[in-house]
């Protein structure tokens, strides 16, 4: 039972770290927080449900149909909400609430599209369950992970493997150098938006096959949970999101087995105050200096 | 530039500042400033008397939401943070003062004081705990706060009665006259609580103490090496701001009769956000004019789409655009005018007490 | 007895030594200068002395007192301030705001004395603006007092950093790059300034890069190189020393000496 919980922990954990991924990835290039980036999932959640409920087509087909409009919904978010902000000077906190607004105006936009309740979600590919040293582990829990593992590999190919990762990372380093070796910034930084909205359709995806079910505001709690992992792991690094996600599902299922499950949201919410009181920058950060 | 084009602009926004000195000019003067808190009461007085119900209503939520943007003003304004939890402070200064008058049986006043407390004690814990963070981290956990206050609200049921929530509330009762929409009790009350902190707001900012809050805000590090506790009057200013927000909180649970852990929402956290944003950081009469626009949006709308001919202007439910529109809001004012309509700096001299001022003439 | 002691003071910054065994003093009334290549380690002396930075070793002693690893707010009690090598000046406040908070440490109420504005309050609060008005006047931004601080010019926002500074009632004043940016008018005008400060009684401590200030300036002058001391001494005994020559302009001892043989 309990290394039934533990995997239960680990699926949901990846979930976790693929909409963390999405914070990194804009922290790195923009060092501000996308408070939209929960809003962004949801719409990708619901981008594949149009596409298989509604529309019929098939599951795989519409993931990548919803891969690529929320991508294109991040890249809008950064055009009209954040690059505005960055070519006149502004400082973060403009930006910060700028992407709360965007976030705002998403959200409310598919409450009055689909209503707040909510919706049932079908199961994508269920090949049932098997027993694995007495715990059983669904198809759905198997297919989370790999499909995780191919994004997460996907990503640091393109990261580590491609030119416009090299300049990403450049981005990442120093803004002014980039800019100065030729390097178009703001594509750079859309891009981003882009890659980390795909991510997180990915993971509404799978998040809405596994729980069978999405709503508008299923994104508010991931939202919050999945920053905390991205802090956990340390904000602007992917290695670290990964295994922040991880972490925060495994302790989540770990606590609710031994404490019951009343208090299951806050554990997420608990770490992420003790990582801010004692180490805010993860666990593969690295302590940022003030000149003064 | 075309200079006869430029002339008629340039005397318009003379007027306009001038206007402005002589207001502001007038406004230093303690005895107008009593005439004009005793005309708006005399105003209040008589809207409670000759108009409807649901302009009433609708006035009171604006003075809810206008002591709401007051309280945030503390630390959004004055100390910058950006606080998006407002509802937590809200729901704790409700349930505390319910839960003393209903389930406990205390007579109003005193659980309105608990209330307050309450409320800002726990301002000053979170500020004590969050000292050393700033930036988004800050923002995200001010979200964070008040997941975790609704997360307990609910699952604490020896204390709040849990999803139930509370019913049948009794109204309201100072010095033993009953609140009620009939004798516009609560539309005084809640202009009263406004007016009080607009007063504290003014008494404390021009102070030493706003000052600090204002330095802590500008450079943190060197208000410290100024000798300004960064950590003492951050916890200043969120006592401040949940002591207020309690207080508006201890008036609407009688106000609506009921208080569910669903009763108070993110969504209406935000509305004194957005009002700040949109009305000016910082300034009490920008609080005024976004309270007077935001608060009641959703009745504007009603009334513009019943107007409009087209049909499915009028299906749109305004309560859900009005959350649209607040998202609109947030992201225009970042672009044009990030400190609101009526922040930023101000056109008016320093005020000095009489007595003190330059030597040269 | 000196005014300002720093003894043997270390600081590191991980396996950084930013400075080492440094030991200076300063005395009253005397205008005394740090000056060094970039990254000597010269603006981290002042944060050990403000209290910003813990020491890694020795003392400071400041009027007798140890003020070694106090917090800042004793710091400026005890009657030491500062300015910043970038101006840090509190953008969205007023010129006399700033001024004000400056005088912070000094003006004796509290939340509960604004908050019924008592008239103790009310007194000191008038004691305070009326020293601030004082201040900016006799530094020429009387003009200003109602400006906010981001719209000042240049030079006047340097003048309004160290009107910040005496505000707190410092007896000695560390000025960290205060000509930078300035043209020559403008920094002959700092120094007489300086001069006049010192004329009515502060003791100034300043880094600063600008060599025409520092040599007319300074009645000593201490030069650091790689956070050590490597000279000090009158200006004109700066001038001269080959060490200092050294970790400006580097070794250029053989370039001289070939020139000496091709004349020949």
């Amino acid at each position: 039972m309990f290394l039934e919980q533990l995997v239960n922990g680990i699926s949901v954990g990846i979930i976790y770290a693929l909409v963390a991924v999405g914070y990194s990835l804009v922290f790195g290039v923009l060092h501000i927080i996308n408070l939209c980036h929960g809003v962004i999932y949801t719409f990708g959640a619901f981008m594949v449900y149009i596409g298989i409920v509604q529309l019929e087509l098939n599951p795989i087909l519409a993931i990548l149909i919803s891969c690529v409009l929320t991508g294109m919904l991040g890249l809008l978010v950064d055009r009209i909400g954040l690059k505005p902000l960055r070519d006149k000077g502004s400082d973060w906190t403009a930006a910060m609430i700028s992407s709360i607004g965007c976030s705002y105006i998403i959200t409310n936009c598919l409450q009055i599209a689909f209503g707040s309740q909510l919706i049932r979600f079908p199961v994508l590919l269920d090949f049932g369950s098997f027993q694995l040293f007495g715990a059983t582990i669904t198809s759905q829990q198997v297919m989370i992970a790999i499909v995780a593992i191919v994004l997460l590999i996907l990503l640091t190919l393109i990261i580590r493997g491609t030119r416009v990762g090299l300049a990403m990372r450049s981005v990442c380093q120093s803004e002014t150098a980039a800019a100065i070796n030729g390097i178009n910034v703001n594509n750079i930084i859309t891009f981003t938006f882009f890659l980390g909205a795909a991510s997180a359709a990915i993971a509404g995806a799978l998040n809405a096959s596994y729980y069978e079910y999405i709503r508008p505001s299923m994104g508010n709690m991931m939202g919050l949970k999945a920053f905390s992992a991205a802090v956990l792991g340390g904000i602007g690094s992917l290695t670290g999101s990964v295994i922040g996600g991880v972490c925060i599902g495994v302790i989540e299922a770990v606590a609710v087995y031994f404490l019951g499950g009343t208090y299951q949201d806050l554990v997420a919410f608990f770490i992420l105050f003790l990582v801010l009181l004692i180490r805010p920058y993860g666990i593969l950060g690295k302590k940022e200096s003030t000149k003064v | 530039m075309n200079k006869k084009t430029d002339r008629p602009f340039e005397k318009v926004k003379n007027a306009f500042l001038k206007t402005e000195l002589a207001l502001s000019n007038l406004w230093t003067k303690f005895y107008v400033r009593v005439v004009v808190v005793l005309a708006a009461a005399a105003l209040i007085f008589i809207c409670s008397k000759t108009t409807s119900l649901y302009f009433q209503r609708n006035l009171i939520m604006v003075g809810f939401y206008l002591l709401l943007a007051l309280s945030l003003n503390f630390i959004q304004g004055y100390l910058g943070h950006c606080f998006i939890g407002m509802a937590g402070f809200y729901q704790i200064g409700a349930y505390a003062t319910v839960i003393l008058t209903t389930l406990h049986s205390w007579p109003y006043l005193p659980a309105v004081l608990v209330g307050c407390l309450v409320t800002m004690a726990i301002g000053m814990l979170f500020a004590l705990a969050t000292q050393r963070l700033s930036g988004t981290y800050l923002c995200a956990t001010t979200l964070a706060f008040f997941y975790v206050e609704l997360n307990l609200i609910r699952n604490w049921e020896s204390l709040t009665n849990g999803a139930v929530g509370i019913q049948k509330i009794p109204p309201a009762n100072f010095f033993g006259i009953e609140l009620s929409m009939k004798n516009g009790g609560y539309l005084y009350v809640i202009m009263l609580y406004c007016l009080i902190a607009m007063i504290v707001t003014r008494l404390i900012v021009n102070s030493k103490v706003g000052r600090a809050i204002k330095a802590v805000r500008d450079d943190s590090l060197v208000s410290t090496l100024m000798g300004v506790e960064n950590t003492k009057y951050k916890i200043i200013a969120y006592a401040f701001c949940g002591f207020f927000a309690g207080l508006a909180g201890s008036l609407y649970g009688p106000f609506v009769g009921y208080l569910k852990p669903t009763t108070f929402t993110y969504d209406m956290g935000m509305i004194p956000f957005v009002i700040i944003i949109l009305g000016g950081i910082a300034t009490i009469k920008g609080a005024i004019l976004g309270a007077v626009i935001v608060a009641p949006l959703a009745e504007y709308l009603r009334m513009l789409t019943k107007s409009v001919e087209f049909d499915w202007l009028a299906n749109l439910d305004p309560e859900q655009w009005r959350y649209v529109i607040y998202g609109i809001i947030l992201v225009v004012m970042m672009r044009f005018k990030p400190k609101g309509l009526l922040g930023g700096q101000e056109r008016t001299p320093f005020r000095l007490p009489k007595g003190v001022g330059r030597k040269e003439s | 007895m000196s005014l300002l002691e720093v003894s043997n003071v270390t600081k590191k910054f991980g396996g950084l030594v930013a400075v080492s065994d440094l030991s200076f003093e300063v005395n009253p009334g005397e205008i005394v200068s740090i000056i060094g290549p970039n990254g000597a380690g010269k603006t981290t002396v002042f944060n050990m002395i403000t209290g910003l930075y813990k020491l890694d070793g020795g003392y400071i002693k400041f009027d007798g007192q140890d003020i070694s690893n106090k917090k800042p707010r004793q710091i400026v009690e005890a009657g030491i301030s500062r300015t910043f090598q970038n101006i840090r000046l509190f953008k969205d406040m007023r010129v006399i705001e700033n001024v004000l908070v400056g005088e912070h440490t000094k003006i004796q109420y509290g939340v509960f004395g604004a908050l019924l504005n008592t008239r103790q309050k009310r007194e000191r609060e008038k004691k305070a603006l009326q020293h601030a008005i004082d201040v900016l006047e006799s530094i020429g931004l009387g003009d200003y007092i109602d400006s906010y601080a981001t719209n000042l010019a240049y030079g006047l926002q340097r003048r309004l950093e160290i009107a910040r500074a005496i505000a707190t009632g410092a007896k000695l004043l560390l000025l960290d790059e205060p000509a930078a940016g300035m043209n020559p008018q403008e920094s002959e005008d700092l120094m007489n300034f300086i001069f006049s400060l010192r004329d009515q009684g502060y003791t100034i401590l300043l880094i600063e890069h600008d060599m025409s200030v520092v040599m007319r300036i300074s009645d000593r002058i201490y030069v650091m190189d790689y956070g050590k001391k490597i000279a000090s001494g009158k200006p004109e005994e700066v001038a001269n020393n080959p060490e200092v020559i050294k970790a400006y302009l580097g070794d250029i001892s053989k370039f001289t000496d070939e020139e000496d043989e091709a004349d020949a």
